[in-house]
């Protein structure tokens, strides 16, 4: 039943995005925020946002940390590994926006083929057994937490990328035809719940920590030039998860430095070189912190509460957003005519 | 030039992230596992024998080439005899390449599921090892050098890929089923059965079928070629099987088993249905005289005989209260019941349930003679 409302929830929160994003399409948020003088939504987005960015780094980094010393290299050095995903991430997030947006728009278009391929090679396996996708759909009754509904809420909040990203080009952004997408999001949520549970059964599946690692692990390509596909799974795992890191800190590091800016004294002098660096380096610092004193059980822990935290914060936002647009824009229009 | 000398600086320091990797131990400072033996002894506090065979890497590769060492060991758990066995080593050990994992007739008819947990919880060893019984023990099977392996460990991986050998009377599985097997309520364990006969080769012809714990009944080959094809699992081979009867042999092309239950049903039962396109392989000449042009009434007879065979099987597997086919998985999948409501319904309705088979046998050749 998190599907359904999750699905439900995603359309809506995506409606009225869409809908208080199209009044002013060539303003982001942090600029209509500001010509509408809400100074509260922006303090309250630039803090949520940032604790959140925070948090997702530290998840994504330190859980992809753990997958590499589990899968590819046991005897891996942790700092190292941490380290490197840092400098790659550093470098990216600290770009304009509008070069994150190209990365995002690249690393997908790359990323699509192999994660079809994955998809295609799981569900084909011989093993892959329906009945146990029936026993547990069977429960479709039971009613939801704010866990489950918020895991599944979490694949269906990614318009929230472009509250920053649409007035990038020169041509603002037209959300135009936007119903495919949350259609095509819950084909994938489905895809990523069910696909682990038909291959590897109802409890079995449950006992894992790292469900589609093993999913992939369990499948075979006999004639491929790696057999097991769980190394080509892990590798685009690396590339989505840097892209989704990259785009949210981007955006964080973005907002952090419009909003230092504002409290500049001279207002013709140029802005301080590497700012995004300075910024992103206070970043850094905490993720490794993080990444070498983590462990599997606040990995686990943090995780719960970020996808929790995630929906009650991007929720909210989005609501706060269209009430702002739709009351204190029609003020705005009008006192401008 | 400030700025270059930075920039240079910066690199050189992004570069001295990459020095860990040198730290990798290389290929020729490991030994590859590339089977593991698992028996029980009567020892009480050592009742582990771990048996691995190491490849020792070497440049020919013409049959009788292969070079194995074996290691053996008597330990308290698993993880505790691999690690004395490392210390019997040069070289590191890597269980990365390990196919096949034997567990020895002993322990599978005590308990597999301290092997099967040890698995699952390892990172290195891979989802699609091959998971055997060994008979008499896994140890004799590991030690077997036959003449044709070209590398180490190549015959035996051979017996359970799905691109070499295509015996209807192998059944393959690996241990991503076994786990999901071992756990999953209404869906028992099917393991092969793999002996040797002195050190030239396996035979691989049987199964033992488990409950979640240890064996409970082993097939015989027949049988077991029986549940190879009930189970949909050869897909892959031209020949799935033959099936004999009064002297006639028939190759069966393509087959396709479901099933259905009928729980609601005066007589619960669960019903069969299977289609099968065969080929006629033997047939005596004077039953070539006897029958008609297009063979009906010897193929409704076989259809008959066929189906027969089925429920004997069935009903045999059913006396000993296991599930290897996953009807109580089907039937968890079309009720919303939790797992302590299905271990009061299902096991009771299983024992009363009447099995069904309607076999379609489709001929498409007789061969080459009319």
């Amino acid at each position: 039943m998190a599907i359904a409302i999750s699905f439900v929830i995603g359309m809506i929160l995506l409606y009225l995005f869409t809908q208080a994003a199209q009044v002013f399409p060539d303003k982001d948020i942090f600029e209509i925020a500001q010509i509408t003088n809400q100074k509260w939504y922006l303090y309250l987005f630039l803090t949520l946002k940032t604790v959140l960015s925070l948090l997702s780094t530290n998840l994504v980094i330190g859980g992809y940390t753990l997958i590499v010393t589990r899968y590819l290299n046991p005897e891996g050095n942790v700092a190292s590994i941490v380290i490197i995903m840092l400098v790659i991430v550093g470098f990216a997030a600290t770009r304009n926006l509008l070069s994150v947006a190209y990365i995002v728009e690249f690393m997908t278009a790359v990323s699509i083929p192999f994660i079809a391929f994955i998809v295609f090679k799981t569900f084909t396996n011989p093993i892959f057994n329906f009945d146990s996708v029936f026993a547990v759909t069977q429960h479709y009754k039971s009613l939801p937490n704010l866990l489950t509904i918020s895991s599944a809420a979490f694949l269906f909040s990614g318009y929230s990328h472009l509250g920053l990203f649409k007035n990038q080009e020169k041509k603002p952004l037209k959300f135009r035809y936007s119903w495919p997408a949350p259609v095509v999001v819950l084909v994938l949520l489905v895809i990523t719940i069910f696909v682990p549970i038909g291959m590897l059964g109802t409890e079995a599946s449950a006992q894992y920590k790292f469900v589609w690692s093993v999913a992939t692990d369990a499948t075979q390509m006999p004639y491929g030039f790696i057999e097991r596909l769980m190394f080509i799974f892990i590798v685009v795992l690396l590339s989505v998860a840097v892209t989704y890191i990259v785009s949210t800190l981007s955006q964080v590091i973005d907002v952090i430095k419009r909003f230092l800016l504002q409290f500049k004294k001279d207002k013709n002098k140029k802005d301080p070189k590497f700012l995004s660096l300075y910024i992103y380096a206070i970043f850094a610092i905490l993720v490794f912190l993080y990444g070498m004193n983590t462990n599997d059980f606040l990995f686990e822990e943090l995780a719960k509460w970020y996808l929790m935290m995630h929906f009650i914060v991007e929720t909210l936002c989005t609501i706060f957003f269209y009430i702002i647009v739709k009351v204190k824009g029609k003020q705005h229009e009008a006192k401008n005519s | 030039m400030k700025q270059k000398i930075v920039k240079s600086c910066i690199f050189i320091l992004i570069a001295c992230t990459l020095l860990p990797a040198c730290g990798y131990k290389d290929i020729d400072k490991r030994f590859f596992a590339v089977a593991i033996g698992i028996d029980l002894k009567d020892d009480e506090e050592k009742p582990y024998e771990i048996t691995l065979a190491l490849a020792v890497p070497s440049t020919k590769i013409e049959p009788k080439s292969a070079i194995t060492q074996i290691e053996t060991i008597q330990a308290g758990s698993i993880a505790d005899g691999l690690r004395q066995i490392k210390a019997k080593l040069d070289k590191e050990l890597d269980l990365g390449h390990c196919k096949s994992i034997i567990i020895g007739e002993a322990l599978a008819n005590e308990d597999i599921r301290d092997v099967v947990y040890w698995i699952a919880r390892r990172r290195d060893i891979q989802n699609i090892v091959a998971i055997a019984i060994g008979v008499p023990t896994a140890a004799d099977i590991v030690k077997v050098q036959p003449d044709s392996d070209r590398f180490p460990g190549n015959t035996i991986n051979f017996f359970f890929s799905r691109d070499t050998t295509q015996s209807s009377y192998t059944y393959r599985t690996t241990f991503t089923e076994v786990y999901k097997r071992v756990l999953e309520p209404g869906l028992d364990p099917i393991i092969p059965i793999i002996s040797t006969e002195g050190d030239s080769t396996f035979t691989v012809n049987t199964v033992a079928l488990l409950d979640k714990q240890k064996v409970k009944i082993v097939l015989t080959p027949r049988e077991t070629q029986l549940l190879n094809q009930l189970s949909n699992k050869n897909n892959y081979s031209y020949i799935l099987g033959s099936y004999e009867s009064d002297k006639i042999t028939l190759a069966i092309n393509n087959m396709k088993a479901t099933f259905k239950i009928n729980e609601f049903a005066s007589e619960p039962a669960v019903s069969f249905k299977i289609k099968q396109k065969v080929r006629l392989e033997d047939l005596p000449k004077e039953l070539t005289e006897e029958t008609n042009t297009n063979y009906s009434d010897i193929i409704s007879q076989l259809e008959q005989q066929y189906s027969e065979d089925c429920i004997a099987l069935l009903e045999k597997i059913k006396q000993e209260k296991i599930d290897p086919y996953g009807f109580g998985l089907r039937y968890r999948a079309k009720h919303p019941i939790s797992i302590e409501q299905y271990n009061e319904v299902w096991p009771p309705l299983y024992e009363t349930v009447k099995f069904e088979v309607n076999t379609k046998m489709d001929l498409k050749s007789t061969g080459l003679l009319k």
